[in-house]
């Protein structure tokens, strides 16, 4: 059995923006780079079933982005107990158009030619939070999918090819739905789905000498595509600074002064903000 | 002239309020602004209300059709020769969307738009601590979903009074006759529906939500934002912090592993207003901060804020907007 992982490193969420002078990126020296989170749950869902399985499945994670300045994301994932990578590589960070994005890993995928028996995702990650890949990524290979799984049950023989899986989602107004997914799949994961592990300092040292495949977009022919999409036009610009707004302290023993308050904020709602 | 197609999903009778901000949207460009030359229809998605198609057909649409589910959808956005295809966000169309965008050749998905000029659109990037904005300049089709309360909706019979009268607007409805004979897609299959023991109002879409945090301290404290969010018309939603420690619902969580919401009213109660929070509702319209302590960061980004206990003034806002 084979399960594919998709991984993207971005940008930590504490990171300050700052724009390179052109406006067409933003300015990548002085940024943290960590495992998209939603993809940590994807490695934890593959070694849970890993370790399930007595480690039979063959874990691959794959990952299309810049090789500078780091690639650290596939070595992580690979001291978690992940076995082998793939990386596709782009000169640089890059805010691809997610439609290139999912060619570029079917086309990874099909070359690596490891036949495909489930793949995971993160169900966005949190530098374009474009929530598209996953879904694309499925389409284009006939995959049965299911996104943004909230919780997976462990179903005897459901880890096997053409398994049935059985996994919740979240829908709008806070209904769920349980759905049956048949391998081969992709399943796109949600926060709440488990406790991502930490990788070992065995399990490091091991990283070091697991194997690693690299493609560039060329290798999979495309590289003009990538070029010409509207997503490499496009221009960025900071959020306008919001000015400071009004600050009003309460005094714990003054009821006139705390009746007066609630009066001018309930004011402020009705006339000058005109939101209630 | 250009087509565009909007997907609206109908539920007890109506269409959602991010639709008529859309709709409103593309009526001022197609008007005022005289940018776009396109002409808009929109496909229904369930049933309406006979007043609520009369609403709708002021909003100048070439043709309304209309469709039993979002699968019938499919041949019309793939074979209908649109430049573009549109839907607020939501969470059936985060997964149809894409899948569509595959079906067609040189398609291009933009997901989360905030602003729509006719000839690009822009997207919060990085939590929106940076705007993209994305030209439209492909000969391909763009499928476009949008964030909710990014626009505001028309009056519209105004606008027909400001712009030339009320325009005999002569719009066809079709039902879409093409079914989806085969679906191309594997389809999962939907064993059980978890319905929530309360339905409210989804989040993404409220106008108003009031929010608390770990300061609410317990589930039943939550009851106190019930009212506050009753007296406003609001949407209650919550920190994380207030989720992991189960005062509130996951399906309630604000912030960048929850939900991203743009109200015209956010008010955060007992939220220090930590960087992954205000990712999911920074670009709210006025921000309302209640803390005891007036260093909390959730101040530097709030309108208006008051420094004091929630527990004593929450229960004095109430009664103010009471009387
Ligand atoms: C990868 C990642 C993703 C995350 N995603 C999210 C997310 O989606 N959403 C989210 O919210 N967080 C998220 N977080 C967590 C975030 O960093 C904060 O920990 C969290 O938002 C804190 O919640 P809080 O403001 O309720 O709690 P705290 O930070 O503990 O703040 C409580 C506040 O209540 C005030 N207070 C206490 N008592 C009272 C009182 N009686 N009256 C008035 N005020 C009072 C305090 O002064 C304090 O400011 C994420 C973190 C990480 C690392």
């Amino acid at each position: 059995m084979n399960i594919y992982v998709c991984v993207k490193q971005v940008p930590d969420t504490e990171t300050k923006v700052v724009l390179e002078s052109d406006g067409k990126a933003i300015n990548t020296s002085a940024i943290k780079w960590v495992v998209n989170p939603y993809d940590e749950y994807a490695i934890e869902l593959a070694m849970q079933i890993k370790d399930r399985l007595q480690g039979a499945p063959n874990v691959i994670v794959i990952r299309v982005g810049e090789s500078n300045p780091t690639v650290e994301v596939l070595r992580t994932a690979m001291a978690m107990g992940a076995d082998e990578a793939i990386h596709v590589e782009l000169p640089k960070y890059t805010l691809l158009d997610p439609t290139i994005t999912a060619k570029a890993l079917e086309a990874a995928i099909k070359k690596f030619a490891k036949p495909v028996d489930l793949i995971l995702a993160g169900k966005q990650s949190i530098d374009a939070d474009n929530s598209q890949v996953p879904q694309m990524l499925a389409a284009r290979m006939g995959l049965e999918c299911a996104t943004a799984i909230g919780s997976y049950k462990v179903v005897e023989g459901s880890e096997m090819a053409s398994g049935v899986m059985e996994v919740t989602r979240d829908l709008d107004g806070g209904s769920s739905e349980v759905l049956s997914v048949r391998l081969p799949a992709l399943l796109s994961c949600n926060k709440g789905l488990n406790t991502p592990r930490y990788p070992s300092l065995p399990g490091i040292m091991k990283a070091k000498k697991k194997p690693l495949t690299k493609y560039t977009m060329g290798d999979l022919g495309l590289e003009q595509v990538a070029l010409d999409s509207d997503y490499a036009q496009m221009s960025l610009v900071l959020p306008p600074e919001k000015a400071p707004g009004k600050k009003v302290v309460m005094e714990s023993d003054n009821p006139t002064q705390q009746k007066e308050m609630m009066k001018q904020a309930v004011e402020f709602l009705r006339s000058e903000a005109k939101v209630i | 002239m250009a087509k565009l197609l909007l997907v609206a999903e109908a539920s007890e009778g109506k269409i959602k309020k991010s639709l008529y901000e859309i709709m409103s949207k593309l009526l001022s460009l197609q008007f005022v602004a005289k940018k776009a030359s396109f002409e808009s229809d929109l496909v229904i998605v369930g049933e309406v209300s006979a007043e609520e198609m009369e609403r709708i057909k002021r909003f100048n649409l070439s043709t309304i059709f209309q469709a039993k589910n979002l699968q019938s959808v499919r041949p019309l956005a793939v074979d209908g020769n649109y430049k573009y295809v549109m839907a607020p966000v939501s969470t059936s169309n985060k997964d149809f969307f894409p899948v569509l965008a595959v079906s067609v050749n040189n398609a291009t998905m933009v997901s989360d738009v905030v602003d729509f000029d006719g000839a690009n659109v822009s997207k919060p990037l990085f939590a929106g601590k940076a705007i993209s904005k994305i030209p439209l300049s492909k000969r391909g089709t763009y499928f476009i979903t949008v964030r909710p309360n990014s626009f505001g909706v028309l009056d519209v019979e105004q606008f027909w009074k400001e712009n030339g009268g009320a325009t005999a607007v002569n719009t066809k409805v079709e039902a879409v006759t093409q079914v989806a004979s085969s679906d191309a897609n594997a389809r999962v299959q939907v064993k059980e529906v978890v319905k929530a023991m309360k339905s409210r109002a989804d989040l993404s879409e409220a106008n108003i939500i009031v929010s608390g945090g770990r300061a609410m301290k317990c589930k039943e404290n939550f009851q106190l934002l019930e009212e506050l969010a009753n007296v406003l018309g609001a949407t209650v939603g919550a920190s994380r912090a207030a989720v992991d420690a189960g005062y509130a619902l996951p399906a309630m969580q604000v912030g960048q592993t929850g939900k991203t919401v743009s109200p015209s009213l956010y008010v955060a109660c007992g939220i220090s207003g930590a960087i992954q929070h205000l990712a999911g509702m920074r670009t709210s319209k006025i921000i309302f901060a209640i803390n005891s302590d007036p260093n909390a960061p959730i101040f530097s980004k709030a309108d208006y804020g008051i420094v004091g206990d929630l527990y004593k003034v929450i229960p004095m806002l109430i009664e103010e907007l009471k009387a």
